[in-house]
């Protein structure tokens, strides 16, 4: 059933276009922002648009990031380009979303 | 404010306050109690135990126990150790097989690590989320710098993220 393709939420369609709710959680400022996306909206995009939802400013240290299958933080960073039909498809987004904080160390 | 040129200054009665103050923020953010949800455990007043796991491709997961104290107010992380299970406690190389092996850009754990601050090697998350990073001034980017407003949340984030993709295996145990 290719119209039940689904982050974490119904989906639908709009104008011919599959929307998907996504869940997003900034962890630095502990906020929280659920908005539709399009099934091509680059990660780029979906990440974008979480800072006009949650009304904060996006910060260098900033890194996007979802839980793998096994619940864990898993860097979007180097995915940025693929929509999120994609990454679902690559199991890179099968949960929320996260802003989180890089760190520096090495 | 953090900063990369001045060690951080004790103060074990606003590290107590910042832990309560944290789990409950914690608790708002995730919609519940993180100590029952994720298996955590408290420590005395200013201590908090996070079970971890680390996986090398197509093997069993290895088994880490984080130990996060509490001891400056908000403008420090917390100090960050991994221990041995059976004592809550990191005494040097007859624990190092207690630590995972993780080197990324974000996070490197060495379990000497030598300053000229400390009369012994201390075990050191290097990561600027950890109490132990400005602890030694080991210096890095200012944009990353731990903020008043941080909580342990973004240090546990950090070694859980480099741990998922930076997890190079458990360090052998010494042989004295």
């Amino acid at each position: 059933m290719a119209d039940e393709i689904d982050i974490k939420g119904a989906g639908d369609r709009k104008g011919g276009r599959e929307k998907v709710q996504v869940h997003v959680r900034h962890l630095g400022e502990r906020e929280k922002a659920n908005f539709k996306a399009d099934l091509n909206d680059t990660l780029q995009a979906v990440w974008d648009e979480s800072y006009v939802e949650l009304g904060i400013s996006k910060t260098e240290r900033d890194v996007w990031q979802a839980a793998n299958k096994q619940g864990e933080p898993t860097s979007l960073m180097d995915h940025l380009g693929l929509t999120l039909d994609d990454a679902r498809s690559r199991g890179l987004c099968d949960k929320d979303f996260e802003i989180a904080a890089g760190t520096g160390g090495a | 404010m953090a900063s990369h040129s001045v060690r951080p200054t004790l103060d074990l009665a606003a590290g107590r306050e910042v832990l309560e103050q944290d789990l409950q923020a914690a608790a708002d953010f995730f919609g519940g109690d993180p100590i029952q949800a994720h298996g955590w455990r408290r420590l005395g007043t200013r201590g908090l135990l996070i079970p971890l796991t680390g996986r090398l491709q197509d093997q069993e997961e290895d088994a880490y126990l984080l130990k996060l104290e509490f001891m400056t107010g908000r403008e420090w992380p917390p100090s960050a150790q991994f221990v041995n299970p059976e004592t809550n406690a990191f005494v040097g190389l007859a624990d190092q097989h207690h630590l995972p092996r993780i080197e990324s850009p974000e996070v490197r754990v060495h379990a000497q690590y030598g300053s000229p601050h400390h009369t012994q090697p201390i075990q050191l998350i290097c990561c600027s989320a950890t109490l132990e990073y400005y602890d030694v001034l080991h210096g890095g980017n200012d944009a990353y710098l731990w903020r008043p407003t941080d909580t342990f949340l973004i240090t546990l984030d950090a070694i859980r993220r480099a741990l998922t993709a930076h997890y190079g295996g458990r360090w052998p145990r010494h042989d004295a």
